[in-house]
């Protein structure tokens, strides 16, 4: 088919405008990581860092600033993620069946976590009863099950022929041998979809942390990140100090990316199938 | 009709029901272990919902008593508050308003793309801000937007004025905000759009064209037409959440930027959390959690009205 010279000046145009929004994207992100290898941290905009060095990972490494919080980050996240994974696959297996005494009951109370929220208060002062402040399982219990989250694995188990489980109990299977034998491995891709929505989302927690967690020790990286970030308007201090922060900023920020960027690949091959599945029912 | 054939069948059920949790037992332990969870962390906290009724957190524990609704009576009597729920149906509506339209119309575009390698990098590209957290956006636009040392302040030098502290501005605060969420979420928003797109029958193009239809008369009569229901549905759904506006409140502003970024939850965190006034604070989460309930209860009526009958 040929193109008329108005389509074709339409499409220059959005090829542009599409590249631009993307530059809009990845040039904050180039530009404060150029700054992190860069032996002279011109601040203003630019892509290639002024005399690469390694000096400032070196440095921020060496002086503990962000070591101890990138580890309790790695921490939270891999204990959270396993732990609600877990408590999600064991709810969705047994809500998924539709022979279920109470089915619908059921999954007419997990409706209705997404519907009424009433707020972190009470959940707040239930995690001061328990003694568990300052402790990672306050965040790892608030928020263990994903409602969301539970809805697409359940769905996706319902779409697991039924035969299946059928002939496996008449086998003489027990409910955990078929969820682990049967449904786990064919639900390997809701499994790794769900996997990485629970890590995301522990990676990039903030606020249950600053509301459970006070000592300073166990904070992760989003909270010292956010410290740096705004502390920024009341520093006085002199050029080192400002330097020196400004690099523990760039760098914090960095690092803060990395796993999202790694697991951003494996995110990407499954996150479209999530969002149908979860705008289907939301 | 006698009685005692009812009687016989509803023993007959409840033994039938008893069957039936025996035959599914293993499945049955699972579900009261997880639902024991939602149980103590999530249906256990809802109870505490009459907190908005009592004086708790202003008298001594020993002296805590129901006083009827004079939280509520309260709450509209703190300019406070009023405050609050001003700005957040001011923000999330200012966000609707300008970024609701602009994931269709990214969608729209990129199916416009040809050259499918540049259509799946911009793709990629700009569904990631989706995955960074508020922190990691503040981090980046604090550094850039910050006023000294800064492309920020490259600019401003450059135009030879002071530069502006835009985080610290009352001016533009709200524009920052309704800016990175349509930063982080645009993108991401477009997968919906694109996939109906895909799923519009590619004959009604063929067809148009034989008619004589031009591109834009293509795109405003078939892309657009066929994916209004799924634009309005978004849009009412959009519309129920409008009270949920938190995090990237709470992460990106500071107490100086108060008055004009303050929204209900974070309210309700500074007298709840900082201030411990509990029974009013719960006032405040109890106030958000019925009108957002209605709110959402209302838009799921009315997008199911309109998934079944089509369009308007």
């Amino acid at each position: 088919m040929k193109r008329t010279s108005g389509e074709k000046l339409f499409s220059g145009f959005n090829y542009a405008l599409m590249g631009l929004l993307a530059l809009t994207m990845l040039l904050p992100l180039l530009h404060i990581l150029q700054l992190t290898f860069s032996a002279h941290p011109d601040t203003s905009f630019r892509l290639w860092p002024r005399q690469f060095t390694l000096e400032n990972y070196r440095y921020v490494l060496e002086a503990g600033f962000i070591l101890r919080p990138l580890w309790n980050s790695i921490f939270l996240s891999t204990t959270g993620t396993i732990f609600s994974l877990a408590m999600t696959s064991l709810l969705a297996y047994p809500l998924a069946d539709p022979d279920l005494p109470g089915r619908r009951f059921f999954n007419f109370l997990i409706v209705l976590t997404i519907m009424i929220n009433i707020g972190f208060l009470p959940k707040y002062l239930l995690i001061r009863d328990l003694k568990l402040m300052n402790n990672y399982w306050s965040i790892i219990l608030v928020g263990g099950i994903s409602s969301f989250n539970l809805i697409i694995m359940r769905n996706y188990f319902q779409s697991i022929p039924r035969e299946l489980f059928d002939s496996a109990r008449i086998d003489g299977a027990s409910e955990r041998t078929i969820m682990i034998r049967i449904v786990l491995p064919l639900a390997l891709p809701v499994m790794a979809t769900i996997f990485l929505f629970y890590f995301v989302d522990y990676w990039n927690e903030y606020f249950r942390i600053i509301l459970y967690i006070t000592d300073r020790t166990k904070h992760t990286l989003q909270v010292i990140l956010r410290s740096i970030i705004i502390m920024e308007e009341d520093m006085g201090g002199d050029e080192i100090d400002r330097m020196l922060i400004d690099n523990i900023k760039y760098t914090t920020v960095i690092v803060a990316l990395i796993p999202i960027m790694m697991l951003y690949p494996f995110l990407q091959r499954y996150f479209t199938k999530g969002i149908m599945l979860g705008s289907i029912k939301g | 009709m006698s009685t005692e054939p009812m009687a016989l069948d509803l023993r007959a059920k409840r033994k039938k029901l008893w069957e039936r949790i025996m035959l599914r037992r293993g499945l049955m332990g699972m579900l009261i272990i997880g639902m024991a969870w939602y149980l103590v962390f999530d249906f256990y906290p809802m109870t505490k919902a009459y907190w908005a009724f009592t004086n708790i957190g202003q008298v001594a524990p020993s002296k805590i008593s129901f006083i009827g609704l004079a939280n509520f009576i309260k709450l509209f009597s703190m300019a406070q508050f009023r405050r609050a729920l001003w700005n957040t149906f001011y923000i999330s509506f200012l966000k609707i308003l300008i970024g609701f339209p602009i994931p269709i119309i990214y969608a729209l575009l990129l199916n416009e793309m040809r050259i499918s390698f540049v259509k799946r990098s911009i793709q990629t590209i700009i569904y990631a801000p989706h995955f960074l957290s508020w922190v990691v956006i503040g981090a980046i636009w604090y550094i850039i937007l910050s006023p000294a040392n800064s492309p920020n302040a490259q600019f401003f030098e450059f135009l030879g004025k002071k530069p502006i502290f835009w985080w610290a501005s009352d001016r533009y605060i709200r524009g920052l905000l309704v800016t990175t969420h349509i930063w982080r979420n645009a993108g991401y928003a477009t997968i919906i759009y694109l996939a109906s797109i895909m799923s519009i029958d590619p004959n009604l193009y063929e067809a148009a064209i034989i008619d004589g239809a031009n591109r834009w008369q293509q795109t405003w009569h078939i892309t657009l037409a066929g994916i209004k229901t799924v634009i309005i549905i978004l849009l009412i759904l959009r519309i129920g959440k409008i009270l949920n506006l938190f995090k990237q409140v709470f992460v990106l502003t500071t107490p100086i930027v108060r008055t004009l970024s303050d929204v209900l939850m974070t309210y309700a965190y500074r007298t709840g959390i900082q201030q411990m006034q509990i029974g009013y604070a719960m006032a405040v989460s109890l106030f958000k959690a019925a009108v957002g309930l209605s709110l959402v209860l209302l838009s799921n009526w009315i997008a199911k009205k309109v998934k079944e009958e089509g369009v308007f």
